[in-house]
């Protein structure tokens, strides 16, 4: 497709359609309509995982959940990546009349509009671009760089009711803006940033696209860019550290900062170098240029950088008693809790509160600590919890009050914020049952969705070393099945779970929930959704236990 | 993540190569040319070392070992970073004269593995000169190839800095500028095959030396006391191959080294009715070559950039005082050069001037240089005037001035020319002699006064030396028993380079005395090991 034609095609209509659009941000949305919405990946800007308006599934419902449908893909997988999670919007106004439209992206530069009642696929839109990938496709360094799509769009929805956009950044590193109801393109692609690289989780902010890049995938520098759509600028910040890969993206904070975690590298911020720590990163209002304004690093940051323990874990921030509070991990398996107002203190090195040692004794790169992105909500007593997912053994010295079996293969382990005299601490509460490599867990009406990826993350063998994570081949055959669980949110205790329904691992699925639905995808192309058939009558079930 | 750090490296194989060369000890004096020498470190050097509280004790561990006369544990190989299945390790690899191997991870103190060789009993009699068991430490596989010595201190990858920009309108950021188009598909070469991996005349692309990158597998060489090499995975020990049969039961063997594909070590004392030679056996057909004569020294062979192997002999035997260069694949006579006298320390080989040059000690207190590649008469040779000089093995450096420097152990008080950096002389010391402009060896400087001194380890300008606190005697009537009772302890000095001076030392830390090689570091970190089983970790604390 020659956009250049296009764009003259679509020139005044898109501008018309812009005109009348108004892209709030997803979290307020979260918070004020109804029925649910699912935008963003981690569920709001500030990466949750916290679907506040869901009334459908509860502790007392969720005994009834099922396979509702699975709908299999033409996705082509990349390496280990086929699907990424999934972005819902209800009420999206199609010529079909109004629709609950399951938005999935497909690695190979595709996206997919699924009707979230029956799984049929609306549309799909593959990006053509006149970017040749190189030769091979790749980017030249296997898994960790798969190519195409590596980052969950996000949706911004217009001042209409049923009206949204998908904002999504194609393998070409150009930025895609799609009609939701059709899939679209509604402009032509804009220049965004290099080709080939690896960004991660889109985030939409006060009419700006965050993201941030890692694994330096096509030789690209790990930056954090910023897309204003207003004036069409892009700011950068970078590089730091070996990238910035937590897999939900970077959150943002009420005054606008995006955080991130960043990967190996010396944390020397002195000289402007701030590996193994993280960083917040905010456009100025002026230039829209990306401007660093806060950074943490951990004290033991050197540690971290040697065993290549990183921090690439997504932040997820919450208010608590008048503060607003951000919480963090890495693969160490250690939980910071920070406030935005000052994220590492005076020194930059001193948080609110650092736990102990929760997971990974070994002291692993792969297959131990935490991974992916944290979750956080509060209960109708106002207790704030913050819930980590970690892969491996439970650390032989950490306990919780409630634990639910032995954990092997990892497990999500839930913390109460509590203010002990004006000290903020995590106080470990429960530990869930054990789960084959837990991933990020979302929160629907006290229930805690989290699933076992069954995917093998080993990185090397004690043989070959790291020749093993060389081939893909080698992790896909030695990957299992995705188990999906629904644990009280209170305890953790589970209360249903998928058994043997999921036929394939998942690698970057992730879950979203919405309207009594739970999604999750798998690397054979499969996306699932799990939920109770008759949602009206379990959501008066719920309504008359007072479920929240 | 460190994947992509792999594929970075691997892209800059020969580099990395050469620096892992410099940064990890493979083998008896680190390398395959026997320097006792770590090129750079990212923390040791004078100043932090010198600086009060930096440079301290870490940990001890105690291995459970069985001794044998006075060997108990060798120094450990090291490795800097293992990207292994258990995750990223710095490990030190150490054996026990019981058949056993330690790995242990030298951040934490904690034991990675261990593993007893199951070696037939030997069915004589353990005495001083021939104690049986293994006498030989643990080696990681090592490239011949001399690295070239660093003229700037060593500086950490991932340094960037950050800075913040934004893009014109519509023009997207401003990386977009720096990205290189795609090749033309026509033209594009396939993928590089990794360079690691790939070497010309190799046999087995497997198990190379220098590093732990590629496709492995990367291992680890052990000689149990029955003679029988055991090749095994680094990372958990396991067996690569069965062992294969290389020495006979009981030699008492010396400088184990590996190759490429070879395997070599010096058997000594005519234990185990084991000839006294070198040895060596090619890992693709288990063929085991032997050449005869009383080698001398504490380190064994050691070999040119050619993989040449230079040996020194004391006397008697088929070729008595010699320094000797062999043919590393027949173990042909290259080369030779008689001496008057006995020689009494290893070779070590370096590369200076464009020259690869090889210097021995002989028991005059004479440290002669040769020109690697003619060994007809010593390019120079230092004054003697040392009764029964017996360094056992040399060291040697050089500096960022380019200026190199020999050093060696040295037993009773200072010889003419040499001047104590700290306090009179009377037990032993450390000597640095200087190869000058001129092609001269000249004496430069003596450490403080130490016991029973070992062969010095230098990592980035800094001299360690051992006060060993072993009892020396040369009464052979002396049990190994005795001789434990009348030992000290050991304590570790640092010392600047280039004048001998005192840095650091480990004071009383130490609670045994040491008989073992040189002390191995690299990455920020000493180790010793004594004679009661433990081994000791100094370096900088880094918060875990």
């Amino acid at each position: 497709m020659n956009y250049r034609n296009l764009g003259k095609v679509l020139g005044l209509l898109s501008l018309a359609l812009l005109a009348s659009w108004n892209p709030l941000q997803p979290a307020q949305l979260a918070q004020s309509a109804k029925p649910a919405e699912w935008l963003t990946d981690g569920g709001d800007i500030e990466r949750t995982a916290w679907q506040r308006n869901e009334t459908i599934l509860s502790t007392a419902s969720v005994k009834n959940m099922k396979l509702l449908w699975k709908t299999k893909l033409d996705n082509e997988p990349r390496q280990m990546h086929n699907l990424l999670p999934v972005l819902i919007a209800p009420n999206v106004k199609t010529a079909a009349g109004p629709k609950q439209i399951v938005l999935v992206t497909g690695v190979s530069d595709n996206l997919y509009g699924l009707d979230a009642e029956t799984g049929a696929t609306l549309w799909k839109r593959h990006f053509e671009s006149d970017w040749e990938p190189p030769v091979g496709g790749g980017r030249g360094a296997g898994i960790l760089c798969p190519g195409g799509i590596t980052a969950t769009p996000v949706i911004g929805r217009g001042k209409a009711d049923g009206e949204y956009i998908v904002y999504a950044a194609a393998w070409d590193g150009t930025l895609r803006r799609l009609d939701l109801a059709t899939g679209k393109e509604i402009v032509p692609p804009a220049k965004f940033m290099p080709p080939n690289g690896k960004p991660y989780a889109l985030n939409l902010y006060n009419n700006a696209i965050y993201v941030h890049t890692a694994q330096g995938c096509g030789g690209n520098p790990n930056m954090v860019y910023i897309y204003d759509l207003a004036t069409e600028k892009v700011g950068a910040w970078g590089p730091a550290g070996g990238g910035m890969w937590g897999r939900t993206g970077g959150a943002i904070d009420s005054k606008g900062v995006m955080y991130t975690g960043t990967g190996d590298g010396p944390w020397n911020p002195e000289n402007g170098v701030y590996g193994n720590g993280i960083i917040g990163v905010k456009q100025d209002p002026v230039t829209k240029a990306g401007k660093l304004v806060d950074y943490y690093g951990p004290s033991n940051a050197e540690w971290l950088w040697k065993r290549d323990l990183d921090m690439q874990v997504s932040c997820a921030i919450f208010k608590y008693k008048g503060k607003e509070l951000m919480v963090d991990a890495g693969k160490e398996c250690v939980m910071y809790l920070m406030d935005t107002d000052s994220i590492g203190g005076d020194d930059h090195r001193t948080p609110l509160h650092r736990t102990p040692l929760y997971c990974n004794e070994e002291v692993n790169f792969a297959s131990a600590g935490v991974w992916g992105s944290l979750a956080t909500w509060e209960d109708a007593k106002g207790t704030r919890w913050v819930l980590s997912p970690f892969w491996g053994p439970k650390h032989s010295k950490f306990t919780a009050p409630i634990q639910n079996g032995v954990v092997k293969k990892g497990a999500v382990v839930a913390f109460k914020v509590e203010d002990k005299a004006g000290k903020y601490t995590l106080t470990p509460a429960w530990i869930s049952r054990d789960m084959d490599r837990a991933e990020p867990p979302v929160i629907a009406n006290g229930v805690i969705f989290a699933y076992g990826s069954g995917e093998d993350t080993d990185q090397a063998a004690y043989d070959i070393g790291l020749a093993y994570n060389h081939d893909a081949k080698n992790r896909i055959s030695n990957s299992k099945k995705a188990v999906l669980y629904a644990l009280d949110a209170q305890t953790g205790k589970e209360l249903w779970n998928s058994g043997d329904a999921i036929a394939s691992w998942s690698h970057w699925g992730g879950l979203s929930v919405a309207n009594g639905k739970v999604y999750i995808n798998t690397f054979d192309g499969y996306q699932y959704c799990f939920g109770i058939a008759n949602g009206v009558a379990a959501q008066s079930a719920s309504n008359a236990k007072g479920g929240r | 993540m460190k994947k992509m750090l792999t594929v970075f490296l691997v892209c800059l194989a020969p580099a990395i190569v050469a620096q892992a060369q410099s940064r990890d000890w493979y083998t008896d004096s680190a390398d395959a040319q026997r320097s006792a020498w770590i090129r750079q470190d990212g923390k040791i050097n004078k100043d932090s070392t010198a600086k009060p509280g930096n440079f301290q004790f870490l940990w001890k561990m105690k291995l459970k070992n069985q001794p044998k006369q006075l060997n108990n544990l060798t120094p450990p190989a090291t490795l800097d970073r293992l990207i292994g299945y258990r995750g990223f390790r710095m490990l030190g690899f150490v054996a026990g004269s019981g058949d056993n191997l330690f790995t242990i991870d030298t951040d934490l103190g904690r034991m990675e593995w261990e593993k007893h060789l199951n070696a037939a009993p030997s069915q004589k009699a353990s005495t001083l000169l021939c104690p049986g068991g293994m006498t030989t430490g643990v080696v990681r596989p090592v490239l011949t190839t001399i690295a070239p010595a660093p003229t700037n201190p060593l500086s950490a990858g991932r340094n960037t800095p950050a800075k913040s920009g934004v893009g014109e309108s519509g023009q997207g950021a401003v990386t977009l500028a720096n990205v290189r188009p795609n090749p033309p598909r026509a033209q594009q070469a396939p993928p590089a095959a990794n360079p690691m991996l790939v070497q010309q005349g190799r046999v087995n692309t497997a198990n190379l030396p220098g590093g732990q990158l590629g496709a492995g597998p990367f291992l680890i060489y052990a000689l149990a006391s029955d003679g029988m090499l055991h090749s095994m995975h680094l990372s958990n020990g396991a067996d690569y191959q069965p062992p294969v049969k290389f020495l006979p039961p009981g030699a008492n063997a010396v400088g184990l080294i590996a190759l490429d594909q070879v395997v070599y070590a010096v058997t000594t004392n005519g234990c185990g009715g084991a000839a006294n030679g070198v040895w060596k056996i090619d890992l693709a057909t288990k063929e085991v070559k032997t050449w005869k004569g009383n080698v001398a020294g504490s380190a064994g062979m050691a070999f040119g950039a050619d993989s040449t192997l230079y040996v020194t002999t004391g006397s008697g035997g088929d070729k008595p005082n010699s320094l000797v260069a062999l043919d590393p694949a027949t173990l042909a006579e290259k080369a030779s050069f008689s001496a008057s006298q006995e020689f009494t320390s290893s070779p070590v080989v370096f590369s200076h001037k464009s020259k690869v040059l090889v210097a021995a000690a002989t028991k005059d207190g004479s440290i002669h240089v040769f020109d690697g590649a003619s060994l007809s008469a010593p390019l120079t040779s230092s004054s003697g005037g040392i009764k029964d000089f017996a360094p056992g093995a040399l060291s040697s450096w050089q500096d960022f001035s380019g200026t190199r420097w020999i050093l060696a152990a040295h037993n009773g008080a200072l010889p003419a020319g040499f001047t104590a950096a700290g306090g009179a002389v009377t037990k032993g010391a450390v000597l640095a002699w200087r190869l000058g402009d001129d092609g001269k060896l000249a004496p430069a400087w003596a450490s403080r006064d130490l016991v029973s001194p070992l062969a010095p380890t230098i990592i980035n300008g800094v001299v360690f030396a051992t006060s060993s606190g072993a009892f020396g005697s040369a009464d052979g009537k002396a049990t190994a028993a005795m001789r434990a009772a009348r030992s000290g302890k050991a304590v570790i000095y640092a010392l600047d380079g280039t004048t001998g001076k005192e840095l650091w030392n480990s004071g009383t830390t130490i609670t045994s005395f040491a008989t073992a090689g040189a002390l191995s570091g690299g990455m920020s970190q000493i180790y010793l090991t004594t004679y009661d089983g433990t081994i000791y970790a100094f370096g900088f604390p880094m918060e875990h």
